[in-house]
C-alpha cells in the first residue's frame, strides 16, 4: 500500500501553473544561483532575490582558470549566507593555483510590493583574505511572473569598472597585504570607488531561464595577471532545470569567457516523506464502561507479573525498551529507553498506546519516564481517559493535557527490571575521514572499517570504545607540517594519519548521573578521542520545561601517541608543553524561533583563555545548521593563517532522508582551516544534547508525531 | 510536499558519516537498507497497473468465508493498489482497519464509512474533522461543508488543510460488493483547498449508511476509494 508520491507532486505543479499569483506570493524567491553561489538570476552581479527559507544551494561554477565550489544557506527568509572555496590558476605568482575560502552575506531590507522593488544589502568575502571583497545595495523588481529587472551600486570589486563616484578611500587589494585573513575591515565597507550595475532575468518556461547583465567588476587582478581579457561589460547566461533540484547553467562572460555551473538544491523543511513511511502504531484500546472499577487483579501477584510481561513485548514490538515499571491499582509508571524514534513525542505516543492495550482497566493515570544513558530525564503524566477520548482529535489537544516534570521532583522512579543491565551493544560498519582545503590537494580521505562497542552496566555506567582499520585512503600523503608557535594541540593532525595499523579511536569509562532536581552530571575517563586521553567532568543545569541551560566542564588531558595505540606522549612535545587542565562554563539558549545560541567561555587546549559563540538554525526534524567563532587571548599573528578559529557545522537526521524513524544523524564541521588556538577536547556525548532531546520544549516542537 | 529521493544529498550524507553496517542496537539503518529502499522505489516508478480484478474478487470471497468481522476494500489511485482490510479496533464512532491476513503494519481509521486517518502509508492523514460533511452526506442533503485535514509537516509539527465542499445528492444506483447488494444514492462533493480542486462522492443507503466513499486524503496520498464489503 506504500504510495508512489510523484503523482502528487505533479498535481501540485499543475495547481501552481493554474494559479499565477502563487509565483508572486513567494516574494521574489528564486532557485537559480549566480556564479558566486548567491541566490539570484544574474551572472556575476547580485540581485535582491532570496532563496526559499531554509534552502541549501550547492553549486560548482567554472570558466577558464576559475573554479568555485560554494554552498549557500537561506538562514532566514531575509538573510542568506554563502561559503565559498575557490581555485584560481595563475592569478598569484607564488602559486600555480591560488585557493581561497570566503564568506558572503545578503540581507533583504525591503520586500517587493506592487510598485516598489525589493531592496537588499550585501557583503562578499567579508571575513577572508578579501580577494573577492565587494559590497552592494541592490534593487530587484518583477514585471509580470516571468521578468525580473535588477539595478544596484557596488563597492570594492563591484565598484571597479566605470566608477561613477567615490565614498572615502579604500586600500586596493594586493596579495602582499592580504595577511592571514579573518580580519573584518568594517572601516572599508562601502568605501572607495562605487559603480552601477544591472541586469534582467526572464523565465521562458518551467525549464528555461535566460539572463543578461552589465557588470561593474573589472577583474583587475585577473587582467593584470593576463588570465582574463575583459572586452565587454556584458554577460549572458542560460539556465536549464534538469529536475526540481538540479540546474545546469551555461554563461558567456566579458566577451571572452565561456563557462558552466551546476546547482543542487535541497531543503531541511522537505523530508523524503513528511511524517515518514514507518510502521503504523497500535490503535488505542478503549475500556468497556464500568470495567475501571475492577481492582481484583491487584491482589494477584501472578497477574501483575503477566501484565508487565505482555506490556514489555508490546513495547518491544513498538521498538521501545521497558527499563522499569510500577503498577498500582489506579496508576502505572513506566521507564522507557528510546533508541529508535528521533522524535520523542512519537516514542511517548507509542508507549501510551501499548499501555492502553495491556494494562488493567482500573489504571487511569499513565506516567512515562524517558531515560538517557541511565539517567531519568523527564516524566510525562497523561490520563488514560484523555488518551481514549483524543485518539482521533488534533494532536495539539493532547499536548495541552500532557504534564512534564523532572523525574526527581516526581518521586520514586521504578527500579530497573531484571535483565535490563548489563547490556552489550556493538556495531560494525564503514567509516570515512576527510581533509579539506589543503592547498596541495583540496580533498583527501581515508575509508575503512570501524568496530564500536559499549557495555551498559546500569545506573549510568557505560564502558565504550571504537577501533578503526583503514583500508584505502590518502590522508597519509599530507605533507604540510605544523608551523604553529602554540602547543600543537590540533595542527599536527597529519601525523595521526600516518599509520596502516588498527587505531583505537576512543575507549572510556563514563558515569552519567542525576545530581539533584534540574542537575545532571557526567564523568568520562580514558582515551577520550584520537588525540587525547584524560578525565572529563561536567555538570549541567537544565529544568525540564526551560529553554535555558547552564553547564560547566573541566578536563584533565594528556597527549596520545600518533599511532593510535595505548601509548601517551611526553607532555613536552616539539618544544612546547601541553597544559594539564582546560574547561568551560557554557550557556545554552533556545530562542524558540528556530534559532539556538551557545556561549562557552574558559580555557582551551593550548592554555589560551577566551570564548566561543555559536548560533544554530534548528529544525524540529533534527536538522541543524550553525556557525561558530572562537576568540582567545592568542594574538592573530601567533594564531597564524585565519587569525581565529571559526567554522560551520551541520547535523542531518537520517530519518529525514530515509522516511523511517531512526535516532542516527550525520554531523559535519567545516573549518576553513584548523590551527591550535581556540580548540577543545572532543568528548563523546556531552550532557546538553543528551538531556535536551527528552525535555518538553524539544518534544513539543514535533508534537505532530505524538499520534504517528 | 514532494517525495524526492535526493541521490546526491544522500551520497554526501551517507559518505560523510559513519553509517552502521550491522549492529545489535535499534539503530539498524544502513547503507544497504537505504539502497534497497531506493531501488524498490525506482522499480515501482511509472508502474501503476491495478491488480487483476479476478484476484481481488477471489481474495474477497475467501475473506468473507473465513471471518465474520467487518471487511472493506481500499483502492489507492496514486499506485493503483488495492488492499483488503479488516476491522481491528473501535473507539467510539471510529474504527481502525488493517490489511487482512498479512502482518503489514499499516492502518486506516474511518468514521461512518469515511476515512478520517491513515498510518504507515507515507504522508499520512493524522486526523480530520469531517462532521459537517458526514451530516449532509448521511442525510443525502445538499449544502456546504468545511473539512479540516491534518498532516505532519516537514518538521514534525501539524499542518492543517482547510477543504470547502459543495455537497449534492444525485440519482440512485445499485451497490454490489461482497455480501452487500443495496440501492444507494450517489452524493457528490465538489471540493477545493488553497492548492487543489477535487471531486469526491459517497454512495449512501436509505438508512444513511455510507457504503463507498471516494475522497482526497492529502497531497501525497491523493484520491482513494473506500468500499464496504459486509
Amino acid at each position: 500500500m506504500r504510495g508512489r508520491y510523484l503523482g502528487a507532486s505533479t498535481v501540485l505543479a499543475c495547481a501552481s501553473i493554474l494559479c499565477p499569483d502563487w509565483i508572486a506570493a513567494q516574494n521574489l524567491t528564486t532557485d537559480i544561483y549566480n556564479n558566486y553561489g548567491n541566490p539570484g538570476g544574474l551572472i556575476d552581479m547580485p540581485t535582491a532575490e532570496m532563496a526559499p527559507d531554509a534552502e541549501f544551494g550547492l553549486s560548482v561554477s567554472g570558466f577558464d582558470n576559475y573554479l568555485r565550489t560554494q554552498i549557500n544557506f537561506q538562514i532566514t527568509r531575509r538573510l542568506s549566507g554563502t561559503f565559498r572555496y575557490s581555485a584560481t590558476e595563475d592569478i598569484n605568482p607564488s602559486f600555480n593555483t591560488y585557493y581561497d575560502r570566503s564568506f558572503d552575506l545578503k540581507f533583504r531590507l525591503l520586500d517587493e510590493t506592487r510598485l516598489r522593488p525589493a531592496v537588499a544589502i550585501g557583503l562578499r568575502d567579508f571575513i577572508g583574505t578579501g580577494v573577492l571583497a565587494g559590497e552592494y545595495i541592490v534593487a530587484t523588481k518583477s514585471i509580470g511572473p516571468q521578468l525580473r529587472v535588477t539595478g544596484g551600486i557596488g563597492w570594492g570589486r563591484l565598484g571597479s569598472y566605470a566608477s561613477s563616484f567615490s565614498t572615502g578611500s579604500r586600500a586596493p587589494f594586493s596579495f602582499a597585504t592580504a595577511g592571514n585573513g579573518g580580519t573584518i575591515d568594517f572601516d572599508e565597507w562601502f568605501r572607495g570607488d562605487a559603480a552601477f550595475f544591472g541586469g534582467a532575468s526572464y523565465r521562458v518556461n518551467d525549464k528555461l531561464q535566460i539572463a543578461a547583465e552589465y557588470s561593474s567588476d573589472n577583474y583587475d587582478l585577473a587582467q593584470n595577471a593576463g588570465i582574463l581579457n575583459r572586452r565587454s561589460p556584458w554577460n549572458v547566461a542560460l539556465d536549464y532545470k534538469i529536475s526540481d533540484d538540479l540546474t545546469l547553467r551555461g554563461f558567456y562572460l566579458y566577451g571572452s569567457e565561456i563557462g558552466a555551473s551546476l546547482t543542487l538544491t535541497f531543503n531541511p523543511k522537505r523530508p523524503a516523506v513528511p511524517g515518514g513511511t514507518g510502521d503504523a502504531p497500535l490503535p488505542v484500546a478503549v475500556r468497556t464502561p464500568g470495567s475501571a472499577q475492577d481492582l481484583g487483579w491487584t491482589t494477584d501477584p501472578g497477574q501483575k507479573e503477566a501484565t508487565i510481561s505482555v506490556l514489555d513485548s508490546s513495547l518491544d514490538q513498538a521498538e521501545l525498551d521497558l527499563e522499569g515499571v510500577t503498577l498500582e491499582g489506579r496508576r502505572a509508571h513506566v521507564v522507557i529507553r528510546n533508541d529508535r524514534y528521533d522524535m520523542s513525542a512519537q516514542a511517548l505516543g507509542r508507549t501510551l498506546r501499548s499501555m492502553s492495550r495491556e494494562l488493567p482497566a482500573s489504571v487511569e493515570e499513565f506516567q512515562v519516564t524517558l531515560v538517557r544513558y541511565g539517567m531519568p530525564v523527564s516524566t510525562m503524566t497523561f490520563r488514560r481517559s484523555d488518551l481514549e477520548r483524543l485518539e482521533n482529535a488534533p494532536a495539539s489537544d493532547a499536548l495541552a493535557l500532557a504534564a512534564f516534570q523532572d523525574p526527581l521532583r516526581f518521586g520514586r522512579i521504578p527500579d530497573p527490571l531484571p535483565g535490563t543491565y548489563p547490556r552489550f551493544e556493538w556495531t560494525v560498519g564503514p567509516y570515512l575521514k576527510t581533509s579539506f582545503f589543503d592547498p596541495d590537494q583540496s580533498v583527501r580521505a581515508d575509508a575503512g572499517i570501524q568496530l564500536s562497542a559499549a557495555a551498559l552496566l546500569g545506573r549510568g555506567w557505560i564502558v565504550s570504545g571504537a577501533v578503526t582499520q583503514k583500508i584505502v585512503g590518502n590522508l597519509d600523503d599530507i605533507q604540510r607540517s605544523s608551523d604553529s608557535v602554540l602547543p600543537r594541540v590540533r595542527s599536527d593532525v597529519a601525523l595521526f594519519y600516518k599509520t596502516n595499523e588498527p587505531v583505537l579511536e576512543d575507549m572510556t569509562v563514563a558515569k552519567y548521573a542525576r545530581l539533584a532536581p534540574d542537575f545532571y552530571g557526567r564523568v568520562t575517563g580514558g582515551y577520550l578521542e584520537r588525540m587525547y586521553a584524560g578525565l572529563s567532568g561536567e555538570v549541567l543545569w537544565k529544568p525540564v520545561e526551560s529553554r535555558l541551560a547552564i553547564g560547566a566542564e573541566v578536563n584533565y588531558v594528556h597527549w596520545r601517541e600518533f599511532d593510535g595505540g595505548f601509548g601517551l606522549r611526553e607532555r613536552d612535545s616539539a618544544g612546547r608543553t601541553l597544559p594539564e587542565v582546560n574547561g568551560h562554563v557554557s550557556a545554552y539558549y533556545d530562542f524558540g524561533n528556530g534559532f539556538h545560541g551557545q556561549l562557552d567561555a574558559g580555557r582551551y587546549l593550548a592554555g589560551d583563555w577566551g570564548a566561543t559563540i555559536s548560533i544554530d538554525r534548528e529544525f524540529a526534524n533534527g536538522w541543524r545548521v550553525g556557525a561558530f567563532a572562537t576568540k582567545t587571548d592568542v594574538s592573530s599573528s601567533d594564531f597564524g593563517e585565519g587569525s581565529f578559529d571559526r567554522g560551520l557545522r551541520f547535523t542531518v537526521p537520517l530519518s529525514w532522508l530515509l522516511g523511517k524513524p531512526t535516532t542516527q544523524e550525520a554531523r559535519a564541521v567545516i573549518r576553513p582551516l584548523t590551527r591550535d588556538g581556540g580548540q577543545r577536547v572532543d568528548v563523546r556525548d556531552r550532557l546538553y544534547p543528551v538531556v535536551r532531546r527528552s525535555h518538553q520544549p524539544e518534544i513539543a516542537k514535533s508534537w505532530g508525531t505524538f499520534w504517528r | 510536499m514532494r517525495h524526492r529521493f535526493q541521490p546526491l544529498v544522500a551520497c554526501l550524507v551517507l559518505v560523510a558519516v559513519f553509517v552502521s553496517g550491522c549492529t545489535n542496537t535499534r539503530q539498524d539503518v544502513s547503507l544497504l537498507s537505504y539502497t534497497q529502499q531506493t531501488l524498490a522505489a525506482l522499480r515501482t516508478q511509472g508502474r501503476a497497473t491495478p491488480p487483476d480484478p479476478r484476484l481481488v474478487e477471489a481474495a474477497v470471497s475467501q475473506a468473507l468465508a473465513t471471518t465474520n468481522g467487518a471487511l472493506a476494500l481500499l483502492r489507492v489511485d496514486t499506485n493503483a493498489n488495492v488492499a483488503l482490510l479488516t476491522e481491528i479496533e473501535r473507539n467510539g464512532a471510529y474504527r481502525t482497519w488493517a490489511a487482512f491476513g498479512t502482518a503489514e503494519r499499516r492502518s486506516i481509521t474511518s468514521r461512518a464509512g469515511v476515512i478520517t486517518a491513515t498510518r504507515g502509508l507515507g504522508g499520512d492523514l493524522m486526523s480530520s474533522s469531517q462532521g459537517q460533511l458526514l451530516e449532509l452526506v448521511s442525510k443525502r442533503r445538499a449544502g456546504q461543508a468545511t473539512l479540516v485535514l491534518r498532516h505532519i509537516g516537514g518538521e514534525g509539527s501539524t499542518d492543517e488543510t482547510l477543504v470547502t465542499c459543495t455537497v449534492r445528492p444525485n440519482a440512485t444506483e445499485l451497490y454490489q460488493q461482497g455480501t452487500l447488494r443495496q440501492t444507494v444514492t450517489r452524493v457528490t462533493a465538489s471540493c477545493t483547498t488553497d492548492m487543489q480542486q477535487f471531486d469526491a462522492y459517497y454512495l449512501v443507503t436509505s438508512a444513511g449508511r455510507i457504503l463507498e466513499a471516494r475522497q482526497w486524503l492529502g497531497p501525497l496520498l491523493g484520491m482513494v476509494t473506500f468500499q464496504q464489503l459486509r
